[in-house]
């Protein structure tokens, strides 16, 4: 796998991880929204699974795993992070920089059925998008994971 | 008559290998879909707070032990 596909796979990674921690912490009380939020879920594994991949697989999922491993400490100093709020709001970030960042319209279409989910799911949360600090920590806290993979803006 | 069951008995063996290899594909695909969750599942623990608050504590009283 390319540099690029293991930094993209990484951040598919961590929207299925916020996703997961609000599954697991059962976050919501709405049904509707532990619904959606779990359904979500499995439509990252079948992106992340429908990804284009190449290379050695075994070696690709060291990388991602050194990159959470050393997210892990920084999180863990920064804190903060475990509000629901702050989690949709590294979610949506999360897919709005792989959508600006890529060229292939086959992943651009793949990802592009995590639009509606994402946005309901944050709008659920913060519906008239003025929850700052949290838009605040989120950026801080992909700021690092950027760093992390060595992400490159292009566009 | 013997090259007719030539080409049937080619033909079964062609479908038994497709079957085969199909299979193959399917159980490579099913450890690579468990291989991903459980990426994303350590992404998860990565944003578990209680994981965290055991970290921090866990690292406190090393600190005052080492006091």
């Amino acid at each position: 796998m390319s540099l690029a596909t293991n930094q993209q796979m990484t951040l598919l990674a961590t929207i299925g991880g916020c996703l997961f921690r609000m599954h697991e912490d059962s976050m919501f009380s709405v049904v509707t929204m532990k619904e959606l939020v779990d359904k979500t879920y499995l439509q990252i594994i079948g992106i992340m699974k429908a990804w284009p991949e190449t290379g050695d697989l075994k070696k690709n999922m060291l990388w991602m795993n050194d990159k959470i491993d050393k997210w892990e400490v920084f999180l863990r100093e920064a804190g903060g992070f475990h509000k629901l709020t702050v989690l949709t709001c590294i979610c949506q970030r999360g897919l709005a920089d792989l959508q600006s960042q890529l060229n292939s319209t086959y992943k651009l279409r793949l990802i592009a059925e995590l639009n509606e989910p994402l946005d309901k799911i944050h709008g659920f949360m913060d519906p008239d998008c003025v929850n700052f600090p949290a838009y605040e920590k989120a950026d801080e806290l992909m700021n690092n994971l950027y760093e992390l993979i060595k992400w490159e803006w292009k566009k | 008559m013997e090259n007719r069951v030539n080409t049937v008995e080619r033909k079964v063996q062609d479908q038994a290998d497709q079957i085969l290899a199909n299979a193959s594909h399917i159980v490579h695909l099913q450890a690579y879909v468990q291989d991903l969750e459980k990426v994303v599942k350590r992404m998860a623990k990565g944003l578990d707070d209680h994981a965290a608050e055991l970290a921090i504590l866990t690292r406190r009283s090393t600190n005052e032990l080492s006091d």
